[in-house]
């Protein structure tokens, strides 16, 4: 699997750039090597390990049985300055972060994560829409899950789409105009075009079967630089010569302009043949322009072998290169394999001078490996092993040297074209295997290549669509992804977090999620949003929860601190709206209606002793407090507090407020208090166990001895 | 590579949260620090928030409960006792209270796990006595109530001899959520000094008879004797079995565990892989986010990862190692 290995990182933790560095062979493992500055750090007592989102591994380098004061000299110390935390001697234990594979995540060592998340971000909507076409196709022809012949042709249209995403290509070049400034970028994005297209043409494209020799004529003019990557090829010589030919000013006699000329004539590049001949003193005819049928060619070009011309032609360089140019056109092995270089030349250069690519279509896996054998050089054997098994159709070498070059995005967009027509590759992709824990080829690498995604904030968001594409685990790891969202601090993460997992009917996860933030804030002194989520969250449990915990705090409240008072009975009217089976909540509003007109009453007074508002106040409060004393009405724990808010009414100053029979019964809920406590009710022994508790059970007594008595002579 | 961190030269213990966005540390000294990533500046760097002092040893292992109760830590200490922690809003500042310790008399704890059930949040305690304790949450706001749902012992005592028993760590893994709910099952392996009593154990609770039973032993024959360091229980994202890594005393193991559908039958575990590349211990695994890749370390002080072929084959795929080796 791709996602891990294939990189190997240098000291200063950036990707070994060397030629052979990402294509570690199969059989040994990556190594990734730690920072110098941890290697120099007195050798750990333990690394812990940890994952993060995706491919990211953190490992904590501890040393925790060496005293602080033998801590190392090490000056990676990164004192942060804020002298609570960070180490004060330098060195110390350090957390690293390893983005697995995340350098190879594309193959592409040298190009910039920016470019590496254009590419990702638009190679989305193509395998959406191949996607989607495929699901409807399918939906279409009634669940035989069979796909219509012309399916290579939405594929085809999907691999030009990527095509273009990848590095541009100038086809009017003509590989001559190479562009000095070209990156190493540039080249590597073209060398993965460069693989892209060759599959396409011999995977998707079933129009091209009768003129490959021609595409991969084209396709040589626009990637034979490509290839100059890892090993000669005629395009580097022509480069060459480009430099040298305008300062020579009879090319005829330089033996280097006729073998340039022979090499871009072996590989079809008629155009920059005819260039050539131009520069010579003596070019006249352009006979060499067309391709045309087959033996009519040969039995031309043989007739010119045998032609007067050359006994007329006195210039011996041109003689020579000429012979050297009919050679080729006649299909000289020798001939052919000197004017070209890598092996893919070589091969064109067979389809179009020694037998017509149509007569040989089946051996021409031997061909190319002929062909190969005869141009081998030390290069990247991967790269030339893959271009070898995309010509000869061989999907189980593509895929896995396609793994060993380009890793998971390419893997997880090129099954598309394996699949658009070869039954054996489909087979091969789409079967389920059970050592893949029931899953097929097909799917494993989008699975792969999600985790990556999701191992980078700005491209986790992308992982979603290609984990919907994957029926066994796709849904498993979506949610493992968006629950591993930083949501409790982020609301607009949140949101996006909540959006995703409603588009892809994970409810599971929005719920557990708005749990998550509801209590955060909840927590977090943010009381309204923590309900709202926890309503979302139809969290039931902790709503009622959360109603007790208020319903407590009520009692603690004081009558005068209005603020934090209406804050409560907000909170109060949010949980009404969802919660009404939460226990309690009745009681709840009818105190706080109780403790309102209690203000109310302190508001008139403080403002003129006699307002007539003031009685009407009273008796409205006195109404309440009876609502409260309902049997049932009020749990027990809160009893005292009740009665201890009544005092101010039992002491009404201008006249009695409660009479003989309202009196008798806050007596008996007095009664009861002091008899549940006897009993050993935890709640009336909790409610009435601290010396403040005491002191108001006494104050309460009185007021209800004055009242009762008051009362009693009024009536 | 990027350094996230520098810690102190004593720190002594590390944890990540549910998403990675906070450090819990404990040190050497008795403190814990909790690190959060720097605001702005697009970077990963990591500041230390908060910090307190905790304990008057060193802080032995740290561990974060789910978020759905808010920010939890879990830590125990040289004296064995374990205390809990949470984030909190007090005049317009977080900061961390400390909510209950759970504490057994003449013993400690060698393990804890959270699992975060339907019943709500649970606390499983590997005691060094042999006895494993499973603390339930009562009010799922409050933190400081908690009741022991069940005790039981780990190994059962044949031969009446287990009080010649010691037990000198031990190691839990819950099964992870499946679609946010998580099941009351649990891998748990001590390791002692009875070479028999070596093995990992799955436990479940049976709802039938409202207990914890021993439903599975990862046990394969002929390798009694290995002691087990460390466990994992992959996230099952979609396969038939589940994943279990064991790192023991000479291999990092890898079990598949096959839960049936019918109920009341017993899972089946099968043994897919022994890989001896460490030559030696095994101190800790831990399984990424889709099961997929697996990292161990050991006493060769390499961090080894390990990845199944499509064959279904696991093999090495990378290591991380010090430049100087």
């Amino acid at each position: 699997m791709p996602a891990v290995a294939a990189a190997s990182m240098d000291e200063s933790g950036g990707a070994t750039s060397s030629e052979n560095g990402h294509y570690t062979p199969q059989n040994l493992p990556g190594v990734y090597q730690l920072p110098r500055s941890l290697g120099e750090m007195q050798t750990p007592s333990m690394v812990c390990i940890a994952w993060g989102s995706g491919n990211k591994l953190r490992l904590s380098f501890l040393q925790h049985s060496v005293p602080a004061a033998r801590s190392n000299t090490g000056t990676e110390g990164a004192e942060r300055g804020n002298g609570n935390g960070a180490s004060q001697s330098g060195g110390g234990a350090a957390v690293i972060e390893i983005e697995l594979g995340g350098r190879a995540a594309l193959g592409l060592d040298a190009v910039e994560d920016a470019e590496k998340r254009r590419i990702a971000y638009g190679s989305l909507p193509a395998f959406a829409l191949l996607q989607n076409k495929r699901k409807m196709l399918q939906q279409a022809k009634e669940f035989s899950g069979m796909l219509p012949d012309d399916w290579w042709e939405h594929v085809l249209e999907y691999s030009y789409n990527i095509s273009n995403l990848l590095a541009p290509t100038s086809t009017t070049s003509m590989g001559l105009q190479l562009d000095k400034k070209s990156r190493k970028e540039k080249q590597e994005q073209t060398l993965l075009r460069a693989v892209w297209e060759l599959t396409e043409i011999f995977f998707v494209d079933k129009h091209v079967t009768s003129w490959i020799p021609e595409k991969l004529v084209d396709w040589l003019t626009v990637y034979d630089r490509a290839l100059a990557r890892t090993e000669p090829t005629v395009q580097t010589k022509l480069v060459a010569l480009q430099h040298k030919l305008p300062n020579i000013q009879f090319p005829e006699d330089d033996a280097d302009y006729w073998e340039g000329a022979c090499s871009a004539l072996a590989v079809g590049w008629l155009d920059i043949v005819i260039k050539f001949l131009r520069m010579h003193g003596s070019y006249r005819l352009d006979q060499i322009d067309n391709r045309q049928a087959w033996e009519k060619w040969r039995s031309q070009v043989a007739k010119l072998d045998n032609s007067m011309f050359w006994s007329e032609c006195n210039h011996h360089g041109t003689l020579l290169g000429l012979k050297k140019l009919l050679q080729i056109l006649l299909g000289n092995v020798d001939a052919l394999i000197t004017a070209t270089c890598h092996w893919i030349e070589l091969l064109v250069a067979h389809f179009l001078y020694i037998v017509p690519f149509s007569m040989v279509a089946g051996e021409i896996l031997s061909i190319a490996r002929k062909c190969k054998q005869l141009k081998h050089v030390s290069g990247n054997e991967n790269l030339r092993e893959l271009l070898l098994a995309i010509i000869s159709n061989d999907t189980e070498i593509v895929l896995a040297e396609c793994s060993q070059l380009f890793g998971p995005w390419m893997m997880a967009h090129v099954v598309e074209l394996l699949t658009a027509k070869s039954t054996h590759a489909q087979a091969l992709l789409l079967e389920e295997r059970s050592a893949l824990g029931s899953i097929s080829l097909e799917e494993l690498h989008r699975v792969i290549y999600a985790q990556v995604l999701s191992s980078h904030h700005l491209t986790w968001q992308l992982s979603p669509t290609y984990l919907a594409s994957c029926p066994k685990q796709g849904c498993g790891l979506l949610e493992n992804v968006l629950l591993k969202q930083p949501v409790s601090g982020n609301s607009r993460l949140f949101l996006k977090v909540l959006d995703i997992s409603r588009l892809y009917d994970l409810g599971v996860v929005g719920t557990a999620l708005s749990r998550v933030v509801g209590i955060h804030n909840w927590k977090h002194g943010r009381r309204g949003t923590g309900i709202m989520w926890l309503q979302q969250a139809r969290d039931d449990l902790r709503l009622a929860a959360i109603a007790n915990q208020l319903a407590d705090s009520v009692t603690t409240f004081r009558t005068d601190d209005i603020e934090s008072f209406q804050h409560l009975e907000g909170l109060l009217d949010l949980l009404d709206s969802e919660v009404r089976s939460a226990q309690g909540l009745s009681f709840l509003h009818r105190y706080r209606d109780f403790k309102n007109s209690l203000h109310e009453i302190r508001e008139y007074r403080s403002s003129d002793l006699c307002n007539p508002k003031v009685t009407v106040a009273g008796r409205h409060a006195a109404d309440c407090l009876l609502q409260l004393l309902k049997p049932g009405a009020s749990p027990l724990r809160f009893w005292l507090s009740i009665l201890h808010d009544s005092v101010d009414l039992l002491e009404w100053p201008q006249q009695v407020l409660l009479n003989e029979v309202e009196t008798t019964t806050l007596m008996t809920y007095l009664q009861e208090l002091k008899l549940a406590e006897a009993r050993g009710d935890v709640e009336a022994v909790n409610a009435l166990s601290s010396e403040q508790a005491k002191q108001q059970l006494d104050r309460v007594r009185l007021a209800l001895a004055l009242n009762l008595g008051r009362a009693i002579l009024q009536s | 590579m990027e350094k996230l961190a520098a810690l102190e030269a004593t720190a002594s213990s590390t944890a990540w949260n549910y998403c990675g966005e906070r450090l819990a540390v404990g040190t050497g000294e008795g403190a814990i620090q909790v690190w959060e990533k720097e605001r702005g500046g697009g970077g990963s760097s990591f500041s230390c928030i908060h910090k307190w002092q905790a304990y008057n040893g060193p802080v032995v292992k740290i561990i974060w409960g789910s978020p759905e109760y808010g920010d939890v830590v879990a830590s125990s200490s040289t004296d064995g006792n374990i205390s809990l922690w949470e984030e909190i809003e007090e005049n317009d500042q977080s900061t961390w209270r400390k909510c209950t310790q759970f504490e057994e008399p003449h013993t400690a704890a060698l393990d804890f796990q959270f699992g975060n059930c339907l019943t709500g949040l649970k606390l499983v305690v590997a005691w060094a006595d042999g006895r494993v304790k499973v603390y339930d949450m009562l009010d799922t706001l409050d933190l400081k109530q908690w009741q022991l749902q069940a005790d039981f012992l780990n190994d059962i005592v044949v031969d009446g001899k287990s009080e010649r028993r010691s037990y000198s760590a031990a190691s839990i893994a819950w099964r992870p959520p499946v679609s946010s709910i998580q099941q009351p099952i649990f891998a748990l392996a001590y390791r002692s000094n009875s070479l028999l009593h070596n093995v990992a154990k799955v436990w479940e609770f049976l709802d039938a008879y409202q207990r914890w039973s021993p439903v599975a032993e990862l046990r394969a024959p002929g390798e009694e004797g290995d002691s087990v360091n460390s466990l994992s229980w992959a996230t099952n994202i979609g396969r038939p079995y589940e994943l279990i890594a064991v790192g023991s005393s000479c291999a990092v193991l890898i079990w598949h565990l096959e839960f049936s559908q019918i109920a009341g039958e017993k899972p089946i575990a099968r043994r897919v892989a022994r890989l001896t590349e460490h030559n030696g211990e095994v101190w800790q695994v831990e399984w990424d986010m889709s099961g997929m890749t697996l990292a161990s370390y050991g006493s060769d002080g390499v961090v080894r990862l390990w990845q199944a072929n499509i064959d279904g084959v696991w093999q090495q795929q990378a290591i991380v190692k010090s430049a100087k080796d």
